[in-house]
């Protein structure tokens, strides 16, 4: 059989075609629109970092930053309040902390210590509380909400936002290491590929996805397998019946894109060595597979002994090096509901901050410990590597911790008891931790009577008894203090949240 | 009245779809190449990534390789169902709650794909070259003390590609595709200490990571 052959052939009608709906931008993904990682930052701006730690299960607020004494509270009987001695106020900070020690955490007979005002001393310059009232108590439904201010933007995250505004240049612009509803992708599907996260399941290894020739044992030389794919790309795929059959498909596209430039420049950057916290050991013979480790692996594995046992702890340690290589802009990362014990101490009590269901105290007590301390060890971390020569400015005076969480707990408890359990509730408050945020601030306060948290002038601060902070005003103020560009997209005007207002 | 517009309606539409139906005419085709028209170009073109699990049992059952076999960084962690999992489009409900795919290819997809495309083709070969009775794809290849095929057109090469083909894409190489990979030894003899065995390595992993064997 022939057919004729014209100009305006059926396929290069469907390409146009398929040209016109990729112009439109409609139902063409735009992860098509990919670009080759560089090392400069993004539009000639400095680069900032945005690091979304979890707070997974819901963590309350007035089992921290504005905890409730007894004393001050009319009715200590009905309120999640503490002992008077077990809530510290931080010296010449409006924030607050809880020091406790317990002998099990609720039906887990292990012991514990939790002492809140370390952290909170050694960083009240950089710590601003803002109180906030979410808008739902489904888990994965709420966590999302917190990245996304509740649809403030199109359904846009924060970290995609901050990868757009900062990321353009980097390798892996936005690295998730988190699960449920702080994974999710936003809902705004026409931004360009490169802001949507990078999803990362085992932080310690995960490098190993980062090139793909080095650590196999007795694979060709790298010029050969480059000549391998050159022969698979531009003759064995291209002349393929199956190529030329869907060619259309996005996938295909999006396929050829992300082999391309982009495995790349990735390769060339050597992020299987750079990102590597692990060092040789029994069982992991690095160098018997031609690969190497960060240079400050072993410093990091000081840092984080558990990183391999521990997901919270490898993921910190995987962030430090994705932001201290300028490898992104924006990193996720969060505590599951699973039960880990590192050593000796049971670090995440099953279902993380929600085992308040069984054991609210201790529950909030061992998970904000376990937020504090590696938020702690993470702006060390960061404050001893330098940005800016020139300008002496540390990675940390550029990064902006949110402590991003779930929801908040019901504040009610029965004839004082210590140990009770709690539901989710939609008040709350977050904890903002940055150098560039109005630092040793509460913006809003608590009703010691009640528990619940008010809110504050968007604009001057002033605390406001009569209203609540929504999650949209919440993402408004950290896009701001990040210096995101928000122009046109209708959120609110959030000065009081940055440090110079 | 209105039947027979119907009926006129039907007729008509009846009419324009064998309008439709190109019938060649001698005087039609004078002067117009001949085409190859075997490649209906697909206007959905809906086309899914295999994801970890297919990847690694389609890979096992094309290398005739145990599956548990196929890929293992550092030796010891799975690649498709630890190391790699996700970004190969598994799930991972336990720690991540990732109940579902994600939805497109990420930027690490294609890297851990090749990790384990070279890693399970470095293992049939050298399986293939060490015991050449039992050898399942790479039969016959003569191999000379320097690691060179004593005949840089050994057949054998081709017999290779043919049955690697048959195994992985469940079809036959089109000639194209035969000369395409025996000719690639040539360039691999240039640049190697061991150009059979990368040869061999290589033109399986070309196979083995064509679009065609890993989305569907």
């Amino acid at each position: 059989m022939t057919v004729r052959r014209s100009a305006l052939s059926r396929r290069n009608l469907l390409k146009g075609l398929a040209a016109c709906a990729a112009a439109s931008a409609v139902g063409v993904p735009t992860l098509l629109r990919q670009r080759v990682a560089r090392s400069q930052d993004s539009n000639g701006k400095k680069a900032k970092f945005l690091i979304v730690l979890g707070g997974f299960g819901g963590a309350s607020i007035i089992d921290s930053c504005l905890a409730i004494r007894e004393g001050e509270c009319a009715t200590p009987q009905d309120i999640n309040c503490f002992p008077d001695s077990e809530v510290i106020n931080i010296p010449g900070s409006p924030l607050r902390g809880v020091n406790i020690s317990r002998d099990s955490i609720g039906a887990l007979p292990v012991p514990f210590t939790a002492k809140q005002t370390d952290f909170l001393t050694k960083h009240r310059d950089d710590i601003m509380v803002v109180t906030g009232t979410g808008t739902s108590v489904n888990h994965v439904v709420a966590q999302k909400r917190s990245i996304t201010g509740n649809n403030a933007w199109n359904g846009r995250t924060l970290q995609e936002m901050v990868a757009l505004e900062y990321g353009e240049n980097l390798a892996l612009p936005n690295v998730n290491m988190a699960s449920l509803g702080f994974l999710e992708h936003g809902d705004d599907r026409s931004l360009p590929g490169y802001v949507y996260a990078e999803p990362v399941a085992q932080p310690a290894i995960w490098p190993l996805s980062l090139d793909g020739v080095r650590g196999i044992k007795d694979a060709p030389d790298r010029e050969l397998v480059e000549m391998a794919r050159a022969l698979r790309n531009d003759k064995l795929d291209e002349q393929s019946q199956f190529y030329r059959t869907f060619e259309l498909s996005e996938r295909l596209q999006l396929w050829k894109q992300q082999r391309g430039g982009q495995q790349t420049a990735i390769e060339a950057s050597d992020l299987i060595t750079s990102l590597n916290m692990i060092t040789d050991r029994p069982g992991i013979p690095l160098t018997e597979y031609g690969l190497g480790s960060a240079e400050d692996a072993a410093a990091l594995q000081a840092v984080f002994p558990y990183y391999f046992t521990d997901p919270l702890e490898g993921q910190a340690a995987l962030a430090y090096l994705l932001i201290k290589n300028r490898v992104s802009s924006a990193v996720t990362i969060a505590p599951t509901f699973n039960l880990v014990i590192a050593g000796p101490e049971v670090v995440n009590p099953p279902l993380a901050f929600d085992y308040s269901h069984s054991s609210h105290r201790a529950a909030q007590a061992v998970m904000w410990k376990r937020t504090f301390g590696l938020a702690d060890r993470l702006i060390d971390l960061l404050k001893s590597q330098e940005f800016d020569s020139t300008t002496g400015e540390s990675f940390w005076d550029r990064t902006l911790i949110y402590i991003a969480t779930d929801f908040g707990r019901t504040n009610r408890r029965v004839n004082g008891a210590d140990q009770f359990g709690t539901s989710h509730d939609l008040n709350n408050g977050y904890v903002i931790i940055s150098p560039m945020v109005r630092g040793n601030t509460v913006l809003g306060g608590v009703d010691p009577n009640t528990g619940l948290t008010y809110g504050f002038d968007p604009l001057t601060g002033a605390p406001d008894v009569n209203r609540t902070m929504s999650e949209g005003e919440i993402y408004s103020g950290i896009l701001q203090v990040l210096d995101v560009q928000t122009t046109g997209s209708g959120l609110p005007a959030m000065p009081a949240m940055r440090k110079n207002g | 009245m209105l039947p027979k517009t119907g009926l006129l309606v039907a007729v008509l539409v009846l009419a324009c779809a064998a309008c439709n139906e190109y019938v060649p005419r001698a005087e039609d085709d004078a002067g117009v190449p001949e085409i190859d028209a075997g490649f209906p170009l697909s206007k959905k073109a809906n086309l899914k990534f295999k994801g970890n699990e297919r990847i690694r049992n389609d890979f096992a059952r094309a290398l005739g390789l145990d599956p548990k076999d196929v890929c293992k960084e550092l030796g010891a962690f799975s690649c498709t169902h630890l190391v790699h999992q996700v970004a190969l489009g598994g799930v991972e409900p336990y720690f991540l709650g990732l109940n579902e795919p994600l939805p497109f290819t990420t930027v690490t997809t294609p890297i851990a794909t090749e990790r384990v495309a070279l890693a399970a083709c470095g293992n049939r070969v050298d399986r293939d070259l060490a015991d050449t009775d039992s050898a399942l794809i790479y039969v016959g290849l003569d191999i000379d003390a320097s690691g060179s095929l004593t005949n840089s057109n050994d057949p054998a090469m081709a017999a290779a590609v043919d049955t690697l083909y048959k195994r992985a894409l469940q079809r036959e190489p089109t000639d194209n595709e035969v000369s395409e990979l025996t000719g690639f030894y040539a360039a691999v003899e240039a640049k190697s200490a061991r150009p059979a065995r990368d040869w061999a390595v290589l033109s399986c992993f070309a196979v083995m990571t064509t679009m065609e064997q890993l989305f569907y």
